[in-house]
């Protein structure tokens, strides 16, 4: 049973789907490429990426808004405990990585990636793809309009990197 | 000194399955608009079937970059920005004017001439490829001139992460924590060596395979503070007392504000809380005053940010 509260779905939710275009969905595409192309570092370098991508994501859904600085950044994934937290500094040391390490990795990102999808309220489309400009156009106005029936003004999006 | 990998326009668009003339093709009259050349990490001999096309076009005239066009040759993403021409010889003259300390790691610079903003055009320009036939952006004076403030740059995070890393130490965080925030310090170290090797692509993702492009020996992190004096040792980075480096102040963007008459802080991700502290010095100072476990708690939070001290730093190493 899905369910979501309307508020929270135009407010912390639409940011949360929102960096997970911006954040987590080049990441996870570094890191096919990276595994198709047999480069198991970098496959992991990705994989850390998207980790660190997918636990801020969660804390968006929570109510951070903005960036954080690179040291709060890592001092959030250091003393994190949800498991994608721990997963990511779980990884291996990514210069030495082998065939086995890069696809314990994917398998791990790809485990959190899917609990946290399931907890957006919403999929934004790729957005740095040729056909990925007019849906999310329309995602947006659709948040737009939803957030004026409740009396809000427009979203500010962050557009800034993670 | 600054090594140019050996990388053509061909053979950086190449590995998105582009061609020049097809670069051409779609950018068309941008491309005219002054001197374009693709830039970041194909630029740099590294990218993948994934990676974006950067193109940066210096152009005469301009006074501020315009702001970031995306655009797709095919399902290629071409981000283009445009820079005004004279930036590039203005900051030489910014790097030229920084006093230079020669340690066993290479030259680093004893002051910070260059915002980040800055630091992030002077290390993607020195790997540019002309798309037309331009000169490079920088030549080999030049280049020598930025490589002691980007090694700068990344002895400035050193510091940082070790500064970061001895207080969640001294803080009594938990091991898992501890040890992924020394292992980070021991990865700017590893940055490090890459830049005064002169290996100064961006986008950390890479830093793999520069390790390996100049074949340097990389051992894994170790995640402790003493495996992290090993390795700063082997580097040839000095010894310095980090916490004297890096100064604590308030967040930047949190405000005080009332509510039905109680204050709080309301900080830059709009969280409140409802006690904080405005201490302003260094985190030595800090810590003394505050005690460790409550300074983590403060940056963690984003009620107190910490910051390197340029003037420190140039004082530790001059």
């Amino acid at each position: 049973m899905t369910e979501f509260d309307g508020t929270w779905v135009v407010t912390h939710g639409a940011h949360m789907a929102w960096r997970y275009a911006r954040s987590v969905q080049p990441a996870l595409a570094d890191m096919r490429a990276a595994l198709d192309a047999g480069n198991w570092a970098l496959c992991v370098e990705s994989c850390a990426l998207a980790l660190r991508a997918i636990v801020f994501c969660h804390h968006v859904g929570e109510g951070v808004s903005g960036s954080p600085t690179e040291v709060e950044l890592q001092l959030l994934l250091a003393l994190d405990e949800r498991p994608a937290a721990v997963a990511l500094r779980d990884l291996p040391w990514s210069v030495h990585a082998n065939e086995t390490d890069a696809r314990a990795a994917v398998d791990a990102v790809e485990r959190h990636d899917e609990e946290l999808r399931a907890a957006l309220p919403f999929d934004m489309p790729v957005i740095r793809t040729a056909g990925g400009y007019g849906p999310t156009v329309r995602v947006t106005a659709t948040v737009g309009k939803w957030r004026a029936d409740r009396g809000m003004g427009p979203v500010s999006w962050n557009r800034e990197g993670l | 000194m600054i090594t140019r990998p050996p990388v053509t326009l061909t053979s950086a668009l190449a590995v998105v399955g582009l061609t020049p003339e097809e670069l051409e093709s779609k950018l068309g009259a941008v491309l005219d608009e002054g001197e374009p050349y693709v830039v970041g990490s194909l630029a740099s001999g590294f990218g993948n079937s994934a990676s974006d096309v950067d193109v940066h076009v210096l152009v005469p005239g301009l006074e501020e970059p315009a702001r970031p066009q995306l655009h797709f040759a095919g399902e290629v993403a071409v981000d283009v920005e445009r820079y005004p021409a004279h930036w590039p010889a203005d900051l030489i003259t910014s790097a030229r004017s920084a006093g230079v300390a020669r340690l066993e790691c290479g030259d680093i610079a004893l002051e910070t001439p260059l915002g980040s903003r800055s630091r992030r055009w002077a290390s993607r320009w020195p790997y540019a490829v002309p798309v037309r036939d331009s000169p490079p952006i920088f030549d080999s004076d030049g280049m020598a001139a930025l490589l002691p403030l980007l090694v700068r740059a990344a002895f400035d995070q050193v510091v940082m992460f070790a500064a970061t890393a001895r207080l969640a130490d001294a803080a009594g965080a938990p091991g898992p924590a501890r040890s992924q925030l020394w292992s980070r310090a021991e990865r700017h170290l590893l940055e490090l060596r890459c830049r005064a090797a002169g290996e100064v692509t961006t986008g950390q993702k890479w830093l793999p395979n520069r390790v390996r492009r100049l074949e340097l020996a990389a051992v894994p992190p170790t995640g402790t503070a003493a495996g992290f004096a090993v390795a700063r040792a082997e580097a040839g980075v000095p010894v310095v007392d980090e916490w004297e480096l890096v100064t604590v102040r308030p967040a930047a963007g949190a405000r005080a504000q009332t509510l039905a008459g109680r204050r709080y802080l309301v900080n830059r991700h709009d969280t409140l809380l409802g006690e904080w502290s405005e201490f302003t010095g260094t985190l030595a100072a800090a810590v003394a005053q505050l005690g460790a476990a409550r300074v983590l708690a403060a940056v963690h939070r984003a009620e107190l940010d910490v910051a390197v001290d340029g003037d420190a730093v140039r004082k530790a190493l001059a």
